[in-house]
């Protein structure tokens, strides 16, 4: 039994120890250009998601109240062109970061939420039939072709933000699934975990207080590959017609560029802006995860 | 372990597609088009389905096309207005109580085999359509009508109350008796999987081969009774997007594209040698209000009841700014609920009962009639205190229709009032529509040149069935039931015209636009087309085959191939960066795999 001053002292040294560890792994991240490439790419597109509102008026990309000529190629008035309701492609394009970004986070949230939960469990009961009936779930998750599965389950529930989002969350917490399990199975194969048993710590503290920790890390560089998947893949619904048809995200923008004729007709200033950025954001996202993983991943991390 | 999965591949490759396919339009060269001395064929182009060949189970506008080309009908939809014209009957008399039809059929008339085309022929079809009740055809005759033939040039309609039936005229194709007499005994679903090809019929073509999903050749009919159409053949070729078959007419792959999407109506007129039909359309986009009554669960909005609501809402409404923005240009502003197709029919509503886009006075209208904005500026019926706020959802088979839905919530904020878009499929709209669980909705509407159906639609009798939102009107049920009686077309006209004047006025929905079919064809391949009905009227087989009979190939004249006009640098270095940008994270991801190896 420590006593209250020992244990106190104990969480300060330990907060230290994190923080520099924090320190040294921003360290690590700061020598890798491209993280920092992709970092200020993603503090770009947040401040343009989080300063939308306050940037376009909602007059501007209201349908009925657009005021710019239908389909006009970029100009000093509009500089990225119109689209065929006469609204700023470059306003959308502003809001649309919003919507990419809500989705990508809260559904990468989602599956990383389903994708670590399933993880540990099954890890940490590894062999037993718990662990064998989510294996089994996984597997076929991750067998199932995520498009297919996602064009039916968003068929099925209609197409609104919601229910995109809860498509994207149930097709992509597979992968996770598989990671946490494998992190977990070593994590707990060491001696400090069989020592907190030892000393009477339940299932739950194990995992919660001792499990979890060292596995966050792994979990957390996954997250940020995970929201590159998302953005993409709430892409890839609008564009077939599957997204919500009222909420703006990038995808959406270029699913009315399509059927409104772009492609034909030549109106280049209404797809590719969406489409780069959708790219941009996507790669921001893909490399500061590759780093994330490289200095959070001491296997990975080079010698 | 976690490499970027086949999931981002795919994006890339497909984002590397829209990339690339930007680049194609100047990438691809004009193809010379068939070479003279061959035998002649007309291609045309369409997008819609092509699957089941058999008349029996027509479904897809592709597939009433192939019927309207093959088949002939007693009486014909005349090329000019769509009223009754002679074809295989050369004439039809009623009798004084209209209770008995007396038909004189064409003499020498056969079959694409050989065989003669009789009476007993036409009085088997319209049997067989009947006694089988296929659902596309077995309208056409009401009252159960008995089909007599006394000898091989006369047919008999005789019901037991009055008809003009056959004058509709009646929209139900004669098929051969001695081919399909052999399935007497079975049911449609059989008949509809019987094999057609090669088909036996009596129009100009006759179909000869079928690939379903790809194409459909027909060819000439020796035995036509009609004059000898110049193309050997004619074939049917589908297309999977717009795109494509936009680029294939380009190419003169094809001579005719049928249907082409508005929104690519801005590409299309700029091609060399095309010539684009703009066609007043057998359909229209329909804003229906909901009034109860269509299923029990069925609550609307209340205020939509208060005709003041309904007319503010019209007066909310740019409709011409609708046909810009959305079906660019292509089409006219809606007015009443009988489509100008239907020419004598259709009424122009007149100047001073026309309800003009005025915002400012909705807005005056609704502040007059005591509907406050509350503090979102959203109105509050004053009745019961609810807010002005409207479920609208729009069927994804009316094409507009989300772009539409979305102008109109715009325009009807600007009034106080809220409308929530969204779309559903056609499948979901039936339910929607049947259960009566919406406030408003964007539908479209079709149906026959004559205008009884479109009329029936909007009375009490068709609560829970045609009717969109039961707007049940005693007045005008009355004025139903009486043009019924009528048989003489002069007067008949006027209480029709009246019935579309009441609907304006009295607005249990908004007839929003009148879009344009659009058709385009390459002049420098095929010449003499005829537009049925009237000058705005569709050149492929649609009510009439007469267009590709006077068809006939244009004398070649060689168009230099035509510039895509776009600046093509442009189109380069988006591709170049779209497949850069995805090509960056495949080699990142083979880069991370190799590594943990």
């Amino acid at each position: 039994m420590s006593t209250p001053t020992s244990a106190s002292g104990t969480a300060s040294l330990s907060r230290q120890r994190r923080l520099e560890t924090m320190e040294r792994n921003w360290r690590l991240f700061r020598k890798n250009r491209q993280a920092l490439v992709g970092l200020s790419i993603l503090i770009i597109a947040s401040a343009v998601g989080i300063l939308a509102p306050a940037l376009v008026s909602n007059s501007s990309i209201d349908p009925a109240a657009a005021t710019g000529i239908p389909n006009s190629a970029p100009s000093g008035h509009a500089w990225l062109g119109t689209d065929s309701f006469g609204r700023s492609v470059f306003a959308l394009l502003l809001v649309g970061a919003r919507v990419s970004l809500l989705v990508g986070l809260t559904a990468t949230a989602g599956a990383v939420l389903i994708g670590a939960t399933i993880g540990l469990v099954g890890g940490y009961y590894a062999g037993r039939r718990i662990d064998k009936v989510l294996s089994a779930l996984t597997d076929m998750f991750l067998v199932i072709p995520w498009l297919v599965l996602a064009i039916v389950m968003a068929a099925i529930l209609g197409p609104t933000l919601l229910n995109v989002i809860i498509v994207i969350a149930i097709t992509s917490w597979a992968m996770t699934a598989r990671l946490v399990r494998a992190q977990t199975l070593s994590v707990r194969a060491l001696p400090f975990v069989e020592r907190a048993r030892a000393l009477g710590a339940n299932d739950w503290r194990i995992i919660t207080r001792h499990i979890l920790p060292n596995v966050f890390p792994v979990i957390f560089a996954n997250a940020v590959l995970t929201v590159a998947v998302a953005i993409l893949s709430e892409t890839t619904l609008s564009i077939l017609g599957l997204g919500d048809a009222t909420a703006i995200s990038w995808g959406r923008i270029i699913e009315e560029a399509f059927s409104g004729g772009a492609m034909a007709n030549g109106y280049w200033w209404w797809i590719v802006p969406p489409g780069l950025a959708i790219i941009s954001v996507t790669l921001a996202f893909t490399m500061c995860g590759y780093a994330l993983d490289e200095i959070l991943n001491p296997k990975l991390r080079k010698r | 372990m976690w490499r970027l999965s086949p999931r981002v591949l795919l994006s890339a490759f497909i984002l590397s597609l829209v990339g690339l396919s930007l680049a194609a339009p100047g990438a691809i060269a004009a193809s010379p088009s068939s070479s003279p001395g061959a035998a002649s064929v007309l291609r045309v182009g369409m997008t819609s389905g092509i699957d089941n060949p058999n008349i029996w189970a027509v479904t897809s506008v592709a597939e009433w096309e192939a019927v309207a080309l093959q088949y002939d009908m007693l009486l014909k939809f005349s090329d000019k207005d769509l009223t009754a014209a002679p074809s295989l009957a050369t004439s039809c008399d009623h009798s004084a109580d209209y209770r008995v039809w007396t038909c004189k059929i064409r003499t020498g008339v056969k079959w694409s085999d050989g065989q003669p085309l009789t009476s007993r022929d036409i009085a088997f079809s319209f049997k067989f359509a009947l006694d089988k009740n296929v659902p596309v055809f077995a309208g056409y005759f009401p009252g159960n009508p008995k089909f007599e033939t006394p000898d091989d040039q006369t047919l008999i309609w005789r019901t037991k109350d009055p008809t003009n039936a056959p004058m509709v005229p009646a929209w139900s194709y004669v098929v051969p008796e001695h081919i399909w007499s052999k399935y007497l005994k079975s049911s449609l679903a059989e008949i509809k999987a019987v094999n057609v090809v090669p088909n036996v019929a009596s129009g100009p073509y006759y179909l000869t081969s079928a690939n379903p999903g790809q194409n459909w050749t027909f060819t000439r009919n020796p035995y036509f009774w009609g004059q000898k159409p110049a193309y050997d053949s004619v074939e049917f070729v589908l297309y999977t997007n717009q795109d494509a078959m936009v680029q294939a007419l380009k190419n003169g792959e094809i001579a005719i594209a049928d249907g082409v999407d508005s929104a690519l109506l801005p590409a299309v007129s700029k091609l060399a040698n095309v010539a684009v039909q703009k066609v007043t359309s057998d359909w229209w986009v329909n804003l229906a209000f909901n009034f109860g009554g269509q299923g029990t669960s069925s609550h609307p909005l209340a205020a939509l009841k208060d005709l003041t609501v309904r007319k503010a809402i019209v007066m909310a409404i740019d409709k011409q700014a609708i046909v810009d923005k959305v079906y660019y240009g292509a089409g006219s502003p809606g007015d009443t609920i009988i489509r100008p197709l239907s020419a004598f029919w259709h009424l122009t509503v007149p100047s001073d009962k026309v309800i003009k886009y005025d915002p400012a006075g909705a807005n005056s209208l609704l502040d007059a009639a005591g509907y406050r904005r509350g503090a979102d500026g959203i109105r509050i019926d004053p009745k019961n205190g609810k807010p002005l706020v409207i479920r609208m959802p729009v069927s994804d088979d009316t094409a507009g229709s989300l772009p539409a839905g979305q102008l109109i919530a715009g325009y009807l904020k600007a009034i106080g009032i809220t409308v929530n878009v969204q779309q559903v499929t056609a499948g979901k709209m039936s339910d929607i529509e049947s259960s009566g669980n919406f406030d408003a909705y964007i539908w479209y509407w079709s149906g026959d040149p004559d205008p009884n159906y479109q009329l029936s639609a909007f009375t009490s009798a068709q609560c829970g069935g045609l009717s969109d939102g039961c707007f049940a009107d005693p007045a005008y049920d009355a004025m139903f039931v009486k043009q019924g009686t009528i048989f003489d077309p002069v007067a008949r006209q006027v209480i029709v015209k009246e019935m579309q004047q009441y609907l304006y006025d009295h607005i249990p929905g908004v007839a929003l636009v009148y879009p344009s079919a659009i058709e385009a064809y390459r002049t420098d391949q095929v010449a003499g087309l005829t537009s049925v009905p009237g000058a705005n009227g569709y050149l492929v087989p649609d009510y009439s085959y007469t267009s590709f009979v006077t068809a006939h190939p244009a004398t070649a004249s060689s168009g230099a191939p035509s510039s895509s006009g776009l600046p093509l640098w442009i189109w380069a270095v988006g591709a170049l960066v779209v497949v850069a940008g995805g090509g960056l994270v495949v080699r990142r991801s083979a880069k991370r795999r190799d590594e943990r190896e």
